[in-house]
This record gives structure tokens, C-alpha cells and sequence, in this order.
């Protein structure tokens, strides 16, 4: 096994996965660490799913620059690795005449920041876009740069490039301590072995502060967790074709309702303080919240229609500014530190990416571009998308995507197969799923689970209660029918 | 295999079997059953408990043998069956700018030139191609209410389960999910499984139902859950579920008569599998392809007393019309559907006529069927089925009445949400009476 | 009479609440004790509640019952009460690794786990046929376990 490496990444979420990209390009040997079963389970899989055109933050932050430049970049990345992405435009909507007050201070904002295109429209204008808004809107900020993305797809183009490009991805290996020399970090310990480096980079997300403090970096920021509650639509009952923001109140930009790039209106997401990093229940109060304020804007939202319901953790800090933390610290020799990357994260996550680079550079990196990067993946099967004569030549050349495992999505046995045994190999059932898109219909799994189960014990070469949902600890099944526990 | 059918059954189970043989003894040729799982019997494979049977076979058999007589019966005709095979989409080709995406492959090659339909189907054996049928009896079934159907909250570990996906893993896969149990509703699926569970070495700790009374059939409490003293809480629900990678915990709530929780009686219960037997939903996405109109209240299609659709050619039998308690009842709907199939596919359909349409009165959830055709009930007896909203332990009067007057009236010994209630309305008895074109059905104590 | 009218008195929660008394023992003025034991029969599904009266162990009367199956299926659970049990047994070589199997008729409550345990020792080789005998003469009570269903040879 490889021990040593140019640059270390902790963390491989979206951020973690653009930077490694982005580093892929250049001849380097590049180590990616992910403590979890998969790549993508935090914030990165569990958002809104938009690509900000970046109205709202404000002027003299990062987040306002790196937001404008991230959402520009965007369409070329999706472009290049066939991720679903689509400029639907967003608004920010007036109900009533004291919310249109508002309005003008932000399209203000909006403005100085950059953002193309944007402006104020007025009720005729919005209520023929989108007939189902309240009636009683008063007009709202248009940004057509603004854009809806698949985010876990995303992560996984974006890191399987990078792995596809050399990255060496280690899962289920987590970050322990760091290894100092004279002031410099020279390396890594995780829970499989000490790793060294000439750069670590932190992209640890809600954990980035405890990573940076093994450092003793930044002893005071604290990142502060808050949980943001979503619910899902049937699109058979309802269908949106924008994003839709109410006028902002605080801290938060408030409950939004938009579109997922699969069709379905998402709602969500409100903001609860909490204080177990890994809590992401949903509640009964979150649930009132988000759904009593979605329905302000869209009356006819109908909570019979929800098919899902999740949660999402961000990692905001505690820092005055709740600025992006990107930086090459004074302290210590050899840390790229990130921190506090909560929203508009994952719209500036190429921008960021590309501020890395630059840190690096400056602090005099010889960076070599490789001639033969490749920036597309090869591109994958997805059943449900094909014509009937697709479909049809699809089959007679591999009879597994003739087996539909999902009735409810359409998904395939084939496009199970090709999830198991993809460069970024998916080895439990949300991995299977996350990636195929299976269980994410009415039935939510209740049809496909023992199909599944028995796939990728098949597949894996393990035994069937071995098989997990998210990783160890998770197992579906306890014993065989026949067998009794021993010591119950 | 073939690519043109005069019927093609959707479903191997209960009704689709009854359906397929008996368009086959009505004198269809072509019949063709398809079937998405690796064998046919549909879920009375996996109910491997007793209780089939008692009308149909006046024998108390376990869903298996019951599955297997109609197994045998279509293995000794020349019914054709597709295992592991999915329909995709059904397209009526009469309809007006309907799309057929096969057109130029082999239309109009085969069979005598009247095609009424077209089926696209998907599987690894037989490929991706498109059936053409004269008609078709819907039999899919139906499918479990889901966790987020509830708006269950609280994390999202391993460990949660609707309780038939537990019965197919414990009986037909041959693996335990857990060791300690809870489960959250008291119909028969779920208090079959505690029963289940119990016998092969598992705790089931209880079972919770939001109602104020039992949903499953009272053979089932005594046998499933008192036999074992598991303990049965009604008017409480699952608040939250706790536990990160695994269940490891529910919490309890009592609600009020608006089967809203109550705050502070809550309760943690620990355990490593939630079990949900919270209701049962027709499986319907093929119907709504197919442009079938639904029936808001039954989930399942609005359908006349041959079991015919609003699209004349398109039958449905069994659950997928209405979930039934008995299996029995099943088979006497696909019994219906697969004649009225066979008739339509031999050009002997009956026309039909004006609609005597059924409303719902006094504590009625349902009515299938939803219309009857006037004509055609002359000189029959046609199957009421009803399931009411509130249970009444008392006699009940089951009423057929138009504006006040009562055109007829059958005396039941109660009524109870869990099981269905089923009339045998005269069809002369009931045109003698009836003086417009809408009936309305209720039940109620008798006074 | 209808033995039904008034409210059911069952206290198992959630039917109607128990009358006051209901299995208590009482006193005859010769100072007997009667128990009475409430059953729901099972042998259609109308579930009529059934009150036993019992002097010690001999049943003074039945009540509740609206037909003949009722009072004797009371008899029965008072006395010796019987069960169907269903269940599976490991099969080797077959297309699944179970066959579901049952006790053609009731056998003693007391011998149902029993009954779990010997299951869970057999292994069948497939073939099975439908009603073939997988336990013959279970404890003597001269009642058999049978398959329910086919259990084919996995194919290959």
C-alpha cells in the first residue's frame, strides 16, 4: 500500500472531491480519505439541491465571490461529466406588500455581487411562469443564472474523475491525528496507518474543526451543527419547473420549494441548532415548519403527497463573519485549512477548488499540468432514460437491465451490477441506491430490499447478513430462519 | 413465445390465476399470464399460515396450497405464463393519437387484424418487446404503506421494515432481521408476523395500533397475539424512531379521538427492528398508465359488476381493485374479470348500458363495485362489497336506498372496518325499486 | 335472547370494557368459588365473546355463543386447547431454502414450541411433494406435519 503522497485530502464530500479533482490535472500523487462506507453521506448528498446564482451573500464575503464564479463553472463540469444540471432560474418571492418591501435591498445586494441577468419581476410575470404560487405574491427577484443539480450524482462524478485520474480513494479510513516535524505536518495518522504528505488539506466538513485543532489551529472557531429538515413530493401529484425562496428572515434563507432534477418538489430546509453532530432525525416540529411555510408560497402542497422525508447537517461556524474558511495558516507549515463551507457551498465547490490550486500555488507549489487528464467518465446506463429501441438493444446485449428490480423507478439488475462494480464500487444498500436511484419511489424499497440484498451478497462474495445500509453496524439481517441465537 | 393474445392477465397470484382459467373455460384461446416474480402464486407464497379457503374450498389451508390447486389448474391448459417479466406500459391503440412505439415492428404481421391493445414488457428471459391483446385483467395486487407515507420521524437506521417484506425474508429468503420487535399497527399482516417471529426464537415486544380498535381480524388477536401474551396498545403510535446504523429504540405517544399525540405520554421501548403494518395500498401505477380511472377512496379502479374498467377491454380482479380479507373473495372477482375478458375478446361483450350509479352513505368507505350496468343485472345476482368506516358490534342494517326510500335492506350481525362486507343484491329485486339512476348505500345500527 | 346485545365484554383493550367481576372468583352462598373465563372463539370470523362458567375444573355453563361450533370450541380451549401450527423446514438443493409445512390439524397448545424445536432439525433433500408426510405421528397424537407446497430441485 502506497504510504506516501504529494497532498492528503480529509474528507470527500463534494469539496474534498473538487479539490481532488482539480489537483488530478496536475502530476502529483494524491491520497483521498473518507471515514464512511461511501463518499458524499454528509451535507454533500443531504441539500437543497441548487446551484446558487449568488444574490444573497453578502459583498465583502468569499461565499459572495466564489458563489458567482462556482455557478459560472458549474455548466461546463456538468457538461464535461454528464451531470444532470439544468438553469432553471430561481426567484425570491414577495407575498404581500411588506415582503415586496424587502425585495429591493436584495436585488441591491444581488447586483453588487455580480449576478447576471437578475431582476425584479412583477406578479403578472411570475404568476404565468408558475401558476401554482399564492396568489397574493406582489412580484419577486428573478436570477436566471440559478440552477437545480443532482448533488450526490454529482459528488460521484466529480470523485470518480478524480479517482479515474489517479486519486487514490481510501474508504472507511478515518482521520486520527496529524504528524508533525519542526512545526511542519509531514503526514496523517488514521484507524489504517499513518499516511505522509507534503499537504493536507481539510475538508472534514462538520468535523473540519476538530481536525483543525489537532492542529492547534483556529482553537476558538467551533463549527455549530444545524439540521435542516426536507420533505419530498409525489411528481405525480405535483410539479414545479423553478426554485422558489420566500423573502429571507435571518440567518437562514428560509424554506424553500423547488424541483429535483428527477421531477419531484422538495421542500425544506429550517434550521435547528443541534448537539450530536450525527443526529439527522426528522421531527414533528420540523415537519409543521417546513410544511406550514412551503405552503405560503404553493397553498396547494398536500402533505398525503410526501413520499420522503431526510435531513441534512451544515457545517457552519462560529466565526463572526460565517465567512468560508480557506487558507494557508501562519502557524503551521503544510495544512491547507477549509472550514465553515456551509451554504452556498456546494455551488462555489469549483471555485473553492480552484482558490486551493491557487493557495497552493502561491505558496510556491510547481504544479505540472498532465497532458493526457482525462476530464469526461465514461458515460453509464440509465435504463429509465432510454428509448424503447434502446431499451430493446440494451437487453439483447446484457439481459440483466432486462430485470427490473424497482418497479416504482424502473431500475435495473443491470444498473445494480454496474453500481457494484463501478471505480467507486457501491457496497450497501443506500450506496446501491443513492446511485441507481432504486427505493426512492412510493414504495420506498419495500418490493426491491431481499432483491437487493441478495445482489450484492452475491456480487460481494459475502455472506447475506453481512449486507448493510450504510455501513458497519447497519446489517439487515440478524440469523437464518432455522438457526436459534445462542446467547440471546 | 407468441406476440399476440386475446387475453393477457397481469398478476400470477389469486386473482390473476382465477382470472386466466376462467377465460380459458369460457372459450378464449390465447391467454397469456405474466407474472414479475420467478414463480406464480403471487403473496400466498409467502403466507404460509392458514386460513385460505373456507368459502371456495370449505377447507382451512395455508396460502401455498390454496396457490398451488390454481397452479395446477393453469399448468393443465395450454395458458401461457411469462415468469420474471414486467409490464411496462399498456397502450390503448383505439385511442385517439395514442403512441405505439412499436409501430413498424411486426404490427399488423400477426393474428386477425382486430388489436385492441398493446403491452410492453421487460425481462432478462424474453427481452424488451411489445404483446398485442384483445383484453386484459388487471391483478397486480397491492403494496405496503410505507414509512415516509406516515411521516414517521426520527433517524434513519436499519432495522425498519413493512411486515411484508419481513415475511417473504423469514419464509421464503429463510432469514431473521432482528431479535427484538416492535410493531406499529394491528391488521393481520402484522400480527401474523408477531406470531411468526415469536415461533421461530424471536421477542416481539408489542404491538401498537393508533386506533381505538383492532384493524386485523379478532381470529388473529387471539391466536397471534394472546396465545403468545404479546401485549396489544391501542389509541398509540410511533412517536420517533431512535437509533443511528440500527434501530435501537422506538418511542411511544398515545393520541386523542383526532389521533393526535399527546404530549407527555410518551414512552421508549427498546428494540432493533420496527415492524410497519400500516395498511396496504392497490397497486395501481400500470393503471394509471393506462389511463384507468381510480377510485379516490379504494386506491384501486372504479369498475361495473364485470369487474370492467371506464376502458371497455380492461378487467381488474383481486386487491387491485379493493384489499380483500379473504383470499376467496379474490378469486371469485378474478373468476368474474376472466369471464367477462374472454367474452369481450370474443367479440361477445355485452353492450353496455345505463349506469345505476353507487354513492356512499352512512359510514361507508367504500363500494365495489362502483356502478352497475341496468341491462345487464336483469335476471342476476350481482356481489356488493362494502367496508365501512366505524365499527358497530351490534346488528346492522346494510341499506340500498334512493332519496329516503329504502329499496333494500340486509341484516348483518355487525360491522367491523377489517373485514368486508358482501351482499348478493338481486338485480330484478333491485330495478323493480329504483325509479332514477343513483343509489345510495349505508350502514347502520339497527334500532 | 341475543347474547350479543349491549356492549361486548371483553377487556382485552380496545373492545368494550369488561364488566365488573369478570374472572374474579366469587362465592356461592355454599362457599364454592366459580370462575368465569371469557374466550373470543375462532371459528368464524365473527369472534363471539364467550363466558365459561367453572366450578373448579367441570364448566357449569357456556354463554355468548351464537351457534354450536362456538360451544364447542369453548369445551375445547377450556379444557385442552388446540392449535394449527405452520411453519418451514430447511430444504437442501431446492429453488429456496425453505418449504412451508403444517399440522393438517390442531395439536395441544402446550407442544407447539415443541413442535419449533424437532422442525428446526430437519434438513429435506428436494424434491417435495405437496402433502408429502415430514413428520409422521408428532408425540404420539397420531397428527402429521405435512409440506404445503411443492418444493422444486434448483434447476443446473
Amino acid at each position: 500500500m502506497k504510504k506516501h503522497f504529494d497532498f492528503i485530502i480529509i474528507g470527500a464530500g463534494i469539496i474534498g472531491s473538487m479539490i481532488a479533482r482539480f489537483l488530478s490535472q496536475y502530476h502529483a500523487d494524491i491520497l483521498l480519505i473518507e471515514k464512511e462506507s461511501d463518499i458524499g453521506m454528509g451535507a454533500s448528498s443531504a441539500n437543497t439541491a441548487i446551484i446558487h446564482a449568488g444574490h444573497d451573500p453578502d459583498p465583502r464575503t468569499l461565499k459572495a465571490k466564489l458563489n458567482l464564479m462556482g455557478n459560472k463553472m458549474w455548466g461546463n463540469i456538468a457538461d464535461e461529466l454528464g451531470i444532470p444540471f439544468s438553469r432553471t432560474g430561481s426567484y425570491v418571492v414577495a407575498i404581500g406588500n411588506e415582503e415586496f418591501k424587502h425585495l429591493q435591498p436584495l436585488y441591491e445586494n444581488g447586483k453588487k455581487n455580480g449576478v447576471p441577468g437578475i431582476k425584479i419581476v412583477k406578479r403578472d410575470f411570475i404568476l404565468k411562469a408558475e401558476p401554482l404560487l399564492n396568489p397574493d405574491v406582489k412580484g419577486a427577484i428573478l436570477t436566471p443564472s440559478a440552477g437545480i443539480i443532482d448533488p450526490f450524482t454529482a459528488t460521484l462524478a466529480v470523485c470518480e474523475n478524480a479517482v479515474r485520474n489517479g486519486v487514490n480513494l481510501m474508504l472507511e479510513t478515518e482521520f486520527v491525528d496529524f504528524i508533525l516535524k519542526d512545526n511542519k505536518i509531514v503526514g496523517i495518522q488514521t484507524n489504517k496507518g499513518t499516511f505522509t504528505s507534503r499537504w493536507i488539506i481539510n475538508c472534514a466538513g462538520i468535523y473540519s474543526d476538530e481536525v483543525m485543532h489537532k492542529a492547534g489551529i483556529r482553537t476558538e472557531f467551533k463549527i455549530i451543527p444545524r439540521r435542516g429538515e426536507y420533505m419530498i413530493f409525489d411528481r405525480s401529484k405535483i410539479t414545479l419547473n423553478s426554485v422558489f425562496f420566500p423573502v429571507p428572515i435571518k440567518e437562514t434563507k428560509g424554506i424553500l420549494v423547488t424541483t429535483t432534477t428527477h421531477g419531484n418538489v422538495i421542500i425544506g430546509p429550517n434550521a435547528d441548532v443541534i448537539n450530536n453532530k450525527e443526529d439527522k432525525s426528522t421531527t414533528h416540529q420540523g415537519e409543521d415548519y417546513v410544511f406550514n411555510n412551503a405552503k405560503k408560497m404553493f397553498p396547494s402542497l398536500d402533505l398525503k403527497h410526501v413520499i420522503s422525508q431526510f435531513s441534512g447537517i451544515r457545517a457552519t461556524g462560529n466565526n463572526l463573519d460565517r465567512d468560508f474558511i480557506i487558507e494557508i495558516p501562519e502557524k503551521i507549515k503544510g495544512l491547507i485549512n477549509l472550514g465553515g463551507i456551509d451554504s452556498p457551498g456546494f455551488a462555489s465547490a469549483p471555485a473553492i477548488a480552484d482558490n486551493v490550486v491557487n493557495l497552493l500555488k502561491e505558496s510556491g507549489e510547481k504544479l505540472l499540468p498532465k497532458i493526457n487528464w482525462k476530464a469526461q467518465n465514461p458515460a453509464k446506463k440509465c435504463f429509465r432514460e432510454l428509448s424503447y429501441k434502446q431499451r430493446a438493444t440494451l437487453i439483447k446485449n446484457n439481459s440483466a437491465y432486462g430485470n427490473i428490480i424497482c418497479r416504482c423507478e424502473n431500475i435495473t439488475e443491470g444498473e445494480i451490477l454496474d453500481a457494484i462494480h463501478s471505480i467507486i464500487p457501491a457496497r450497501t444498500y443506500d450506496a446501491v441506491k443513492r446511485r441507481t436511484w432504486l427505493g426512492t419511489g412510493r414504495c420506498q424499497g419495500s418490493f426491491d430490499y431481499p432483491k437487493v440484498i441478495n445482489i450484492l451478497a452475491k456480487e460481494l462474495k459475502v455472506p447475506l447478513t453481512d449486507i448493510n445500509k450504510k455501513g458497519k453496524g447497519s446489517e439487515f439481517l440478524f440469523r437464518q430462519t432455522k438457526d436459534l441465537e445462542t446467547n440471546s | 413465445m407468441k406476440n399476440y393474445y386475446d387475453v393477457v392477465v397481469i398478476g400470477g397470484g389469486a386473482a390473476g390465476m382465477a382470472a386466466a382459467i376462467e377465460a380459458k373455460n369460457t372459450g378464449a384461446k390465447n391467454i397469456l399470464i405474466i407474472e414479475r416474480n420467478d414463480e406464480l402464486g403471487g403473496i400466498l407464497q409467502q403466507c404460509i399460515h392458514n386460513g385460505f379457503g373456507s368459502i371456495v374450498f370449505k377447507k382451512d389451508l395455508p396460502g401455498p396450497t390454496y396457490a398451488q390447486y390454481y397452479i395446477e389448474q393453469v399448468k393443465k391448459t395450454d395458458i401461457k405464463i411469462m415468469l420474471n417479466t414486467m409490464v411496462m406500459d399498456i397502450i390503448n391503440i383505439f385511442a385517439p393519437n395514442s403512441p405505439s412505439p412499436a409501430r413498424g415492428e411486426g404490427w399488423g404481421e400477426e393474428g386477425d387484424g382486430r388489436k385492441n391493445f398493446e403491452l410492453i414488457i421487460s425481462s432478462s428471459i424474453y427481452g424488451y418487446k411489445t404483446l398485442k391483446t384483445k383484453s386484459i385483467v388487471l391483478a397486480m395486487g397491492c403494496r405496503e404503506r410505507t414509512r415516509a407515507q406516515i411521516r414517521l420521524p426520527g433517524t434513519r437506521p436499519a432495522g425498519v421494515f413493512t411486515a411484508g417484506t419481513v415475511q417473504r425474508m423469514v419464509n421464503i429468503e429463510g432469514f431473521i432481521p432482528g431479535k427484538n420487535f416492535v410493531i406499529l399497527g394491528s391488521g393481520d399482516i402484522g400480527m401474523i408476523m408477531a406470531r411468526r417471529l415469536t415461533l421461530e426464537g424471536c421477542h416481539v415486544e408489542k404491538v401498537l395500533e393508533i386506533m381505538p380498535f383492532l384493524t386485523g381480524l379478532r381470529r388473529n388477536y387471539v391466536q397471534c397475539l394472546q396465545d403468545f401474551n404479546i401485549p396489544l396498545e391501542l389509541k398509540t403510535t410511533v412517536n420517533r424512531i431512535i437509533g443511528d446504523n440500527r434501530v435501537q429504540a422506538v418511542e411511544t405517544i398515545k393520541v386523542d379521538e383526532q389521533l393526535k399525540p399527546v404530549l407527555g405520554t410518551e414512552q421508549i421501548i427498546p428494540c432493533d427492528t420496527l415492524l410497519l403494518s400500516v395498511g396496504l395500498i392497490p397497486e395501481n401505477e400500470l393503471s394509471i398508465k393506462a389511463g384507468i380511472e381510480l377510485d379516490p377512496f379504494t386506491g384501486g379502479p372504479i369498475v361495473d359488476e364485470n369487474m370492467c374498467t371506464n376502458v371497455p377491454g380492461i378487467y381488474a380482479a383481486g386487491n387491485v381493485i379493493n384489499i380483500q380479507d379473504l383470499v376467496d373473495w379474490v378469486s371469485e372477482t378474478g373468476v368474474v374479470a376472466g369471464k367477462n375478458a374472454a367474452f369481450y375478446a370474443m367479440k361477445e361483450e355485452e353492450l353496455s348500458s345505463r349506469k345505476i350509479i353507487l354513492q356512499k352513505g352512512e359510514n361507508v368507505r367504500s363500494v365495489v363495485p362502483q356502478y352497475f350496468n341496468q341491462d345487464r343485472i336483469k335476471d342476476k345476482s350481482v356481489n356488493l362489497q362494502i367496508r365501512v368506516i366505524q365499527p358497530i358490534e351490534k346488528r346492522v342494517n346494510v341499506q340500498l336506498y334512493e332519496d329516503k326510500k329504502v329499496i333494500l335492506n340486509f341484516k348483518k350481525n355487525y360491522a367491523r372496518p377489517a373485514e368486508m362486507i358482501t351482499i348478493k343484491v338481486n338485480g330484478d329485486k333491485l330495478l323493480n325499486g329504483l325509479e332514477g339512476n343513483k343509489l345510495k348505500v349505508s350502514v347502520s345500527e339497527v334500532i | 335472547m341475543n347474547p350479543l346485545k349491549g356492549p361486548l365484554l371483553v377487556s382485552t383493550p380496545g373492545l368494550a370494557p369488561a364488566p365488573k367481576n369478570l374472572g374474579l372468583p366469587r362465592r356461592r352462598a355454599s362457599g364454592d368459588a366459580i370462575l368465569i373465563k371469557k374466550i373470543i372463539c375462532t371459528r368464524c370470523p365473527q369472534g363471539c365473546e364467550i363466558h365459561v362458567r367453572l366450578n373448579d375444573t367441570e364448566i357449569e355453563s357456556i354463554e355468548g355463543n351464537l351457534c354450536k361450533l362456538g360451544k364447542d370450541y369453548s369445551k375445547t380451549e377450556i379444557i385442552a386447547p388446540k392449535r394449527v401450527v405452520t411453519s418451514t423446514v430447511k430444504v437442501f438443493n431446492g429453488v429456496y431454502p425453505l418449504v412451508p409445512v403444517w399440522t393438517s390439524e390442531p395439536i395441544p397448545k402446550d407442544k407447539i414450541f415443541d413442535l419449533m424445536n424437532e422442525l428446526r432439525k430437519i434438513q429435506l433433500t428436494a424434491p417435495v411433494k405437496i402433502n408429502q408426510i415430514i413428520l409422521q405421528n408428532i408425540f404420539g397424537l397420531g397428527i402429521d406435519v405435512i409440506a404445503s407446497r411443492p418444493a422444486d430441485v434448483i434447476p443446473g
